[in-house]
C-alpha cells in the first residue's frame, strides 16, 4: 500500500496515464541489480532510486578517481579514494531513504555473478568491458531475468533490452568479440544512455509502454541522431541458442590507433 | 538523368536500359560512419562490378575488427552482404564503455 508520504513524493508520476498506485507498488517491490557504478551506473541508479525502486544492489570493484568525475555524476572530490559503491549508496540514501541499497565492492565475474544477481527482477548492464558483459548475459539467461544493456564511446551510445530466450542476447549481437582499452567519453553520453536504461527498466517493471526488446537503439550525440536496428537471435548462439554449453568463443579485436 | 528520362528525346528507351545495366554492374552507396569510425570521414563510395561490405572496408582502409554492426537501409547485415547502387550503409563500432 502507498502511504501518504509516498503519495506526496511520487504524486507527479502517480498521475501518469497507465501508471497509478499499482505501477508504483510494482516499483517498490522490484529489486534491480546494477552491474557497474561508472557513468552508466550513476545515471541509471539515481533515477531508479528517485522513481521508487524498492531495492537496488549495486556492484563495482572501483574506487573514485579524479578522472571519473567528468561522467560519474554521483561522485564528488571528497569521495576520491573511497569505494564507488559506498559513495553511490550515500547519494541514493540522501535522495530516497525508502530505497534499500546494497553496495557491493566486488570484481564481477563468472565466479560470483550468479549468486549476486539471483533474486533480482532485472539487471542493468552498466559495465565497461565486453568479457564482463558476456558473463552477465550468461547469468541473465540462466536466471531468466531481463537485462537492459547500455554502452558508450565518445558522444555515442547504445541501449538494448534483452529478454532471455525471447529476444537476441548480447552474444547474438557481438558473437563473443571483445575490444580493449578505455574509450574516450564525454559525460553526457553515459548520462543519456543510463537514463534510457532507467526508462526501459521502469517500463519493464511496470509493464507499460513499448520496450526496446531485441531492438538496438543507437544514439549519436554529435549528430543528434537516433537510429534503431532490429537484432535477430542467432540460432547458433553459444549463450541462448543451440551452441549452449559449447566452449567460449572470445575473439580479440583491437581498437583503431 | 533527367534528360535521358524525357520520352520526347529519340533513343530514350535505349538510354534508360543502358543506365539500368550500368547500375547492376556497379554503383554508389551513401556511407554513415559512427563514433570512432567517423575519423575515416567517408560519406559515399563508388564501386564497379559486384561488391560486398568487406570489399568496401578493404578499399576504405577500415579494419573488419573495428566494425561492430553493419546496417544497410535500416536492416542489420553481415560483412559478406552485397552492395547495391543507392544503398545507405551505416557502420557502428564495437563499443563497450560504461
Amino acid at each position: 500500500m502507498i502511504d501518504d508520504a509516498a503519495r506526496e513524493r511520487y504524486q507527479r508520476q502517480l498521475s501518469l496515464d497507465g501508471f497509478g498506485a499499482a505501477a508504483q507498488e510494482k516499483l517498490a517491490e522490484a529489486s534491480v541489480f546494477v552491474a557497474g557504478a561508472g557513468g552508466l551506473g550513476c545515471s541509471a541508479a539515481i533515477y531508479l532510486a528517485a522513481a521508487g525502486i524498492g531495492r537496488l544492489r549495486v556492484a563495482d570493484h572501483g574506487n573514485v578517481e579524479l578522472g571519473n568525475l567528468n561522467r560519474q555524476i554521483l561522485y564528488g572530490e571528497r569521495d576520491i579514494g573511497g569505494h564507488k559503491v559506498a559513495a553511490m549508496a550515500r547519494r541514493i540514501e540522501e535522495l530516497n531513504a525508502n530505497v534499500s541499497v546494497e553496495p557491493l565492492h566486488v570484481t564481477l565475474g563468472d565466479d560470483n555473478l550468479y549468486a549476486l544477481a539471483k533474486g533480482s527482477s532485472l539487471l542493468i548492464d552498466a559495465l565497461d568491458n565486453l568479457p564482463s558483459r558476456y558473463a552477465l548475459n550468461k547469468v541473465a539467461i540462466r536466471l531468466g531475468v531481463p537485462i537492459v544493456h547500455g554502452a558508450v564511446q565518445g558522444f555515442f551510445g547504445q541501449v538494448m533490452t534483452i529478454v532471455p530466450n525471447v529476444t537476441a542476447c548480447l552474444m547474438c549481437l557481438y558473437g563473443g568479440r571483445v575490444s580493449s582499452g578505455a574509450p574516450p567519453v564525454i559525460g553526457v553520453a553515459p548520462g543519456v544512455i543510463g537514463l534510457l536504461q532507467a526508462t526501459e527498466a521502469i517500463k519493464i517493471l511496470t509493464g507499460i509502454g513499448r520496450q526496446l526488446r531485441g531492438t538496438l537503439l543507437l544514439f549519436d550525440g554529435l549528430q543528434t541522431r537516433i537510429t534503431e536496428v532490429e537484432i535477430s537471435r542467432d540460432p547458433a548462439c553459444p549463450h541462448c541458442g543451440r551452441g549452449r554449453g559449447a566452449a567460449p568463443v572470445i575473439a580479440p579485436a583491437r581498437r583503431p590507433a | 538523368m533527367s534528360t535521358t528520362e524525357n520520352p520526347k528525346i529519340p533513343g530514350w528507351t535505349r538510354s534508360r536500359s543502358s543506365v539500368t545495366l550500368l547500375a547492376m554492374d556497379g554503383g554508389r552507396i551513401e556511407t554513415r560512419l559512427y563514433a570512432s569510425l567517423r575519423k575515416w570521414n567517408l560519406t559515399s563510395y563508388s564501386f564497379v562490378g559486384t561488391t560486398t561490405v568487406k570489399d568496401f572496408l578493404r578499399n576504405a582502409g577500415i579494419r573488419e575488427e573495428d566494425v561492430g554492426i553493419v546496417v544497410i537501409n535500416g536492416k542489420r547485415q553481415q560483412l559478406d552482404t552485397g552492395l547495391q547502387d543507392g544503398d545507405v550503409v551505416s557502420l557502428f563500432p564495437l563499443i563497450d564503455g560504461g
